[in-house]
């Protein structure tokens, strides 16, 4: 187990006043198997209320609105998580992670790539369900790219196989779409990772009773420098911040993240980017 | 019982409501029961619509009408009197209501069905609202009222589709909706008539095991019948499907309103060939049913009397009991060749009336 402080905050700028603001967050982690967490400050700004609920998928949200003409827009989340290494997080399986959803239907490109990733399992004599899936993982870090800029929040997973590059929501979407298509449940997981940037995706993937994670984007398994946010079928579901205004505005958003490690519970913490890890870009 | 991909993949299941129950537990508070009488004198059930059914005024506005121009049919005829359909809806809405106002909200005055939701209000003494008149605060839900006064909903009828209900749980860019107000829902802080999600219920894919969840749910066999269905998502099925296509009538899973509706018969070889095709590759898309061949009804055709293909949709209230309205909307078609009769594609519609002394 180990100890990690975390921060996390966006701010929206609108270049004129909005008003009738609503918003549905999901940016605060819950406790689960493999957090827990203690949160010392979560704070959203203008809003006339908040409340929090769970949603279908058993995600924390945080709901509420403002009705004034506002022109900035923020939320603070800071805190410390207690994370568990690798593991599998038992949980019973819901039969709508089996399916494919909007961003991860069979669309030929799907099939192709999903087709490919089945003979190098044969090739790699990759027979569990883990073993797979970690194939899976190793033939899409290997075989897509990297790249900010070419895809956005509406791209599928066919979509972004036909460009060939993404950024992790991408490589979440697609490494979804192939273990669906082999017949492993998968489900899209937003969160934190260690060190300092923005939001993170990866996939969780269901074997002997539970969730396993895994980074394509990284090449990584899911292990104490991760925090979850939020889950779905895919990005669509668990969006981390969802809002809605009146106004005519463009607008401008920061983002800033940094979970870094407590180490022996002193005051001494190690910083940022453990194994040469970055965040990345949802 | 139920092949789970029916449910996961259908568009009508809807993962946000995930770990709802509604108030009372009721999901279907008016369900809306398409039949047709076929000419071996059997009625089939054709379809179960349980997210908004639309029609329960019509019938009620011609029956005002024909009261008043001919009070004495209804006596002679014996005609079972139907004029409670208001207070039915009332009591079904008063059943659930989580203590609060009730409110029938309406995407409208330029939605088809405008009228209703107005007659429907009026009658239930409910208000009449828009997505302006209603918000959200501190999970509950609230009407502003034309002094500006809040006041709290505990019910409501709301005549806009799931999809448009919420823009920050459902399609984000809806404007005819209440944002947050699934949260409400899900604290049990107002009950949502018919509840969300309910679309999964009322697929063409599920109706195929609607027999067979009577019998295993309540030991039962149905009593009304279905129309004979296969899905070719059954291998069997769709051998059968396949080789009668040109005498079945195929219908998309997760179409309504008498759209995705297509006759084998109807169709050229090509599109015969294409159409197979089409089913093979995407078997889970669609249901097929052999073509009920239904009595015709007398209408008036301008000053003529014809005969038309007719369907008879009754409305089914669950509040504290389940019942049925004794009357209903029947619709029929405008074009001598046409089965479909939906007033969204142009049919025509009459009051029903049930009788309560059988005369010969």
């Amino acid at each position: 187990m180990r100890k990690l402080r975390f921060e996390y905050s966006m701010e929206l700028k609108f270049s004129s006043p909005v008003s009738s603001h609503y918003f549905a967050l999901r940016c605060v982690p819950g406790d689960s198997l493999r957090q827990k967490i203690e949160l010392k400050k979560c704070q959203v700004t203008p809003a006339d209320y908040t409340g929090a609920a769970e949603d279908g998928f058993g995600n924390l949200k945080l709901s509420g609105c403002c009705r004034a003409p506002h022109d900035t827009f923020s939320y603070h989340v800071a805190g410390t998580a207690w994370t568990e290494g690798m593991g599998v997080w038992k949980c019973p399986l819901h039969p709508m992670y089996r399916y494919p959803s909007a961003y991860t239907r069979f669309d030929p490109e799907v099939v192709r790539f999903s087709e490919a990733v089945r003979d190098e399992c044969r090739k790699e004599s990759a027979e569990t369900v883990l073993e797979k899936a970690v194939c899976a993982m190793h033939y899409l870090h290997v075989h897509f790219e990297y790249m900010p800029g070419v895809t956005d929040v509406s791209t599928t997973a066919a979509q972004a196989l036909a460009i060939g590059k993404g950024v992790c929501q991408d490589y979440a979407h697609i490494m979804i779409a192939v273990m669906r298509y082999m017949k492993i449940p998968a489900r899209y997981v937003n969160g934190l990772m260690i060190g300092e940037g923005a939001t993170h995706a990866w996939t969780e993937v269901y074997t002997d009773g539970g969730w396993y994670g895994l980074d394509p984007t990284n090449d990584l398994h899911i292990d104490e420098y991760y925090i979850s946010l939020a889950h779905g079928r895919d990005y669509g579901d668990c969006i981390v911040d969802r809002g809605i205004f009146l106004g005519n505005a463009s607008q401008e958003q920061k983002i800033y993240v940094n979970v870094e490690e407590i180490k022996d519970g002193r005051d001494s913490c190690v910083n940022g980017t453990a194994g040469g890890r970055e965040a990345d870009d949802p | 019982m139920i092949h789970e991909e029916f449910v996961f993949i259908s568009s009508g299941y809807l993962p946000q409501c995930e770990g709802i129950a509604p108030p009372k537990n009721i999901y279907s508070h008016i369900s809306g029961i398409d039949l047709v009488l076929g000419k071996d004198g059997e009625w089939y059930i054709l379809e179960d619509n349980l997210r908004i059914p639309s029609g329960a005024s019509y019938p009620m506005i011609a029956r005002e009408i024909c009261r008043r121009v001919s009070p004495a049919t209804f006596g002679n005829n014996s005609v079972v009197d139907n004029r409670n359909y208001a207070a039915m809806l009332k009591e079904t809405m008063d059943w659930v209501n989580t203590g609060g106002i009730p409110v029938i909200m309406t995407p409208g005055r330029y939605n088809a069905a405008y009228f209703e939701h107005s007659y429907l209000a009026e009658r239930t003494g409910s208000e009449l609202a828009t997505c302006t008149d209603l918000f959200v605060e501190d999970n509950y839900l609230y009407y502003r009222d034309y002094r500006g006064r809040k006041q709290k909903v505990g019910v409501i009828y709301r005549r806009i589709s799931d999809d448009y209900l919420d823009p920050m749980t459902f399609l984000p860019e809806s404007l005819i909706g209440i944002p947050n107000i699934m949260d409400v829902y899900r604290s049990g802080n107002v009950a949502i008539v018919n509840a969300p999600g309910n679309g999964v219920a009322d697929d063409k894919g599920i109706y195929y095991f609607v027999p067979k969840m009577i019998r295993y749910y309540l030991g039962q066999e149905a009593i009304l019948k279905n129309a004979p269905t296969y899905l070719p998502f059954y291998e069997e099925d769709r051998k059968y499907v396949l080789d009668h296509l040109e005498k079945l009538v195929i219908k998309g899973v997760a179409e309504a309103g008498g759209y995705g509706v297509i006759f084998g018969n109807e169709l050229s070889r090509e599109r015969l060939a294409q159409m197979k095709k089409v089913i093979e590759k995407e078997s889970r898309r669609f249901i097929a049913q052999e073509v009920i061949d239904f009595q015709d009804m007398e209408v008036m055709d301008g000053d003529e009397k014809v005969l038309r293909k007719a369907d008879l949709r009754a409305f089914v209230l669950s509040g504290e009991k389940t019942r049925v309205w004794p009357g209903g909307l029947t619709r029929f078609s405008r074009n001598a060749d046409s089965f479909v009769v939906n007033s969204s594609q142009g049919g025509g519609f009459k009051d029903t009336w049930v009788l309560s002394q059988w005369k010969k």
